[in-house]
């Protein structure tokens, strides 16, 4: 009896899944073809009259902030079509067409850090924006530019930036009797944390990052970047037992040993707990970061933005932690408006006030920071944003992430890991690390 | 009395273990009603609050989500129909058909069980190019179609069909496709569930090669669009995400549900024959 039942079931099932699929294909098969009309096609007609369509890629926020540029570029020149896609922020759809030499989108987004690789690996891909690149170079900081560059020649144009500061809760400092303005190096920092968690007896700590290293490894970098740390040393060979690794991951240390630190075991998503939850009174991070405290909507009005501590008085305060650029691909059909593209949507007030708007991206474009968008005043943190982290994007050491970065930033992770976790010697942890991510670059 | 007490014991230890298995899908379909501040809260209750209309609607304006969810379903229904279909008939042929070269022709096909998938993805994302199958649902479906996997597993367990009642119905005048149908399919339903269920969860799940051959936002399948709202350094709205983990479970739940009964019996029958 039983069984006839199931039997019948699944006929009844089937005979409804293959109704539902033959709706279903239709309503598919008209969402398909607004995105077949990839083929670009180069119509060379009188210069500045641009036509044809081109495709860009993109990641969540990024591919927002573009869709809204396109749709921009689109009403002020007829007769383009800019198509966004929105893929991966791990690259894994433009690994495989790149490797595929097959369906690349005309535009990327590549992560400031990975441009070096990207041209490492596949340098034909890319198309040469050096012409694009000269006469603007004069609005892009040192930081950027180099990050961009390879032998001489731009392969990306520098998108946003993420500039660092020390983002703090105005409350529980003054509750601890912490004045802020008196924080100026990193042992201040500490000695400021002990006070806030003796007074709120061990609920509130200072700062919170993954002592393993292995979702984040973001707090160690801000301080290396603040050192003007570099990954390799002059022979292009991986360093990271350098005196700048070594004093960023011993800050790290220090601040566990004071008791100060709280450990995150899963970085992003444990950081949000924190500091909903009043456990962390300070995060020293990116401009990006803040659009994710304002999401926290009942902390209205109390945090505060701050230039980091330096490591010794009067040192360096300004650091920076990730950014995007955009490049062009060497198999586009329509060079000519996949750059005006570029031009528009990151080198413009027009763009650069979508990008800001749409998804807060902070851009690098310097003649931008006069605009009115960043200059206004932030309702969550009572200051301007823009101004406050333009000010702090001046000066930011540079810094080479090479063409492997992904071989060093492995084992840079199992490094930190082993020292702040496992509290093993952190020169010798490093030292290890270097050899380990030499040995996979040598081995590729 | 001494059995009572270990009764008891067990009854204790299945407890918790289920409460440990089903506390993240019930934790999901609460935090879906939550507010994102709410979600990350210490003080984190269990009761349901009032939010999950306005995740539904954050979650409408980010992602296309129910073309998603009508994408998901063409796709894993058509591939888990068609799967059924190829594969119980080539393990059939493999099973009961003496024709020559037959061991060589199975072990050829074992063969690609053997190769990973992503070796094989960048040639055919190539020839899914040329096709110009691209952004299409049927590059989703025809490559999953001829699963060796599924004829394998076919093949080992029409292995087990009687082969006096497959003659008996040629004796009776039924050609082979009746008898197929009408004999062997009927009976070997809890091995072909199981080779349903299995595809249909597989499918419902695919990340990697959708990711790869699909295009725009609209001809995405559910997990695509879930995993696209997160990206390093970028707000989340967590509240909308697990509305999407919620679209994303109830299907599952509810073909797991209706087929729980084949599935467990495919599971032994699997289990005895080794």
């Amino acid at each position: 009896m039983k069984r006839k039942k199931i039997g019948k079931r699944i006929c009844s099932i089937l005979l409804a899944a293959t109704m539902f699929s033959s709706t279903a294909l239709l309503a598919s098969g008209c969402a398909s073809s607004d995105s077949s009309s990839k083929s670009a096609k180069s119509t060379s007609s009188a210069p500045g009259k641009l036509s044809g369509s081109i495709t860009v890629c993109g990641w969540n926020q990024a591919a927002s902030a573009l869709k809204a540029n396109a749709k921009q570029f689109m009403t002020e020149n007829p007769g383009t079509t800019v198509t966004v896609q929105t893929v991966d922020s791990d690259y894994t759809k433009l690994y495989s067409e790149l490797a595929a030499n097959s369906g690349v989108p005309d535009v990327v987004t590549i992560q400031n850090r990975d441009v070096k690789n990207f041209v490492n690996k596949y340098p034909d891909a890319w198309l040469d924006l050096t012409d694009m690149m000269k006469p603007e170079e004069s609005n892009f900081s040192n930081y950027v530019r180099g990050l961009a560059m390879v032998d001489n020649k731009y392969y990306a144009v520098p998108w946003d930036l993420g500039p660092c500061a020390l983002y703090y809760r105005k409350d529980i400092f003054k509750e601890a009797g912490v004045d802020p303005s008196t924080i100026k190096t990193y042992d201040d920092y500490i000695a400021a944390g002990k006070k806030i968690v003796t007074k709120t007896g061990g609920k509130t700590k200072l700062i919170g990052f993954d002592y393993s290293g292995s979702t984040s490894t973001d707090m160690p970098a801000v301080f290396f970047s603040q050192l003007g740390g570099q990954y390799y040393n002059k022979n292009g060979k991986v360093q990271l037992n350098s005196d700048a690794m070594v004093k960023a991951v011993d800050l790290c240390k220090k601040m566990i040993n004071a008791g100060v630190a709280v450990n995150l075991p899963n970085e992003w998503n444990d950081r949000i707990s924190a500091a909903t939850n009043d456990q962390i009174a300070s995060i020293p991070y990116a401009v990006w970061y803040a659009g994710t405290l304002q999401a926290i909507s009942d902390q209205k009005g109390k945090w505060g933005i701050m230039p980091l501590p330096a490591f010794t008085a009067g040192g360096n305060t300004q650091a920076n932690e990730g950014g995007s650029a955009l490049a062009i691909s060497s198999q586009t059909k329509n060079a000519e408006l996949a750059k005006a593209f570029v031009k528009f949507a990151l080198m413009s007030s027009e763009g650069n006030k979508i990008n800001f708007e749409t998804s807060k991206l902070f851009t690098s474009y310097q003649k931008s920071y006069k605009d009115p968008e960043y200059t206004a005043t932030d309702d969550y943190f009572g200051i301007s944003i823009g101004s406050t982290f333009a000010k702090l994007s001046t000066n930011i050491p540079t810094v080479d992430f090479g063409p492997h970065f992904t071989d060093v930033n492995n084992a840079l992770k199992t490094g930190i890991g082993n020292a702040l976790l496992k509290k093993q010697d952190t020169k010798a942890v490093l030292k290890e690390a270097s050899d380990t991510a030499q040995k996979a670059i040598d081995n590729e | 009395m001494k059995q009572n007490g270990s009764r008891i014991i067990i009854y204790i230890v299945l407890t918790i273990i289920s409460i440990v298995a089903v506390f993240p899908f019930i934790w999901t379909f609460i935090a879906s009603t939550h507010t994102n501040g709410q979600i990350f809260k210490l003080s984190y209750t269990l009761v349901p609050t009032g939010n999950f209309v306005e995740n539904l609607k954050q979650l409408q304006k980010l992602k296309p989500i129910w073309q998603n969810l009508l994408n998901s379903i063409f796709i894993t229904v058509t591939c888990t129909v068609f799967t059924l279909l190829l594969d119980s008939m080539a393990g059939y042929g493999f099973a009961k058909f003496k024709f020559k070269g037959k061991n060589a022709l199975f072990f050829g096909c074992l063969i690609t069980m053997m190769i990973p998938s992503q070796v094989t993805m960048v040639p055919l994302f190539i020839q899914m190019t040329k096709m110009h199958w691209v952004n299409t649902p049927a590059s989703i479906i025809v490559p999953a179609l001829a699963s060796m996997f599924g004829v394998f597993l076919m093949r080992q367990s029409f292995e087990q069909f009687p082969n006096d009642l497959i003659e008996s119905s040629k004796i009776d005048g039924a050609g082979e496709l009746r008898t197929f149908f009408q004999i062997v399919f009927p009976n070997m339903r809890a091995s072909i569930a199981s080779l349903g269920i299995l595809t249909f969860v597989t499918q419902w799940g695919n990340y990697m090669w959708p990711l790869i051959a699909l295009n725009s936002e609209k001809s995405f399948t559910l997990p695509l669009a879930l995993a696209m709202l997160i990206a390093p350094g970028e707000v989340i709205n967590y509240g909308a995400i697990m509305v999407g983990a919620v679209i994303a479970l109830l299907p599952v739940l509810i073909f797991f549900l209706i087929f729980q009964k084949n599935f467990i019996s495919g599971m032994l029958s699997g289990a005895i024959k080794g």
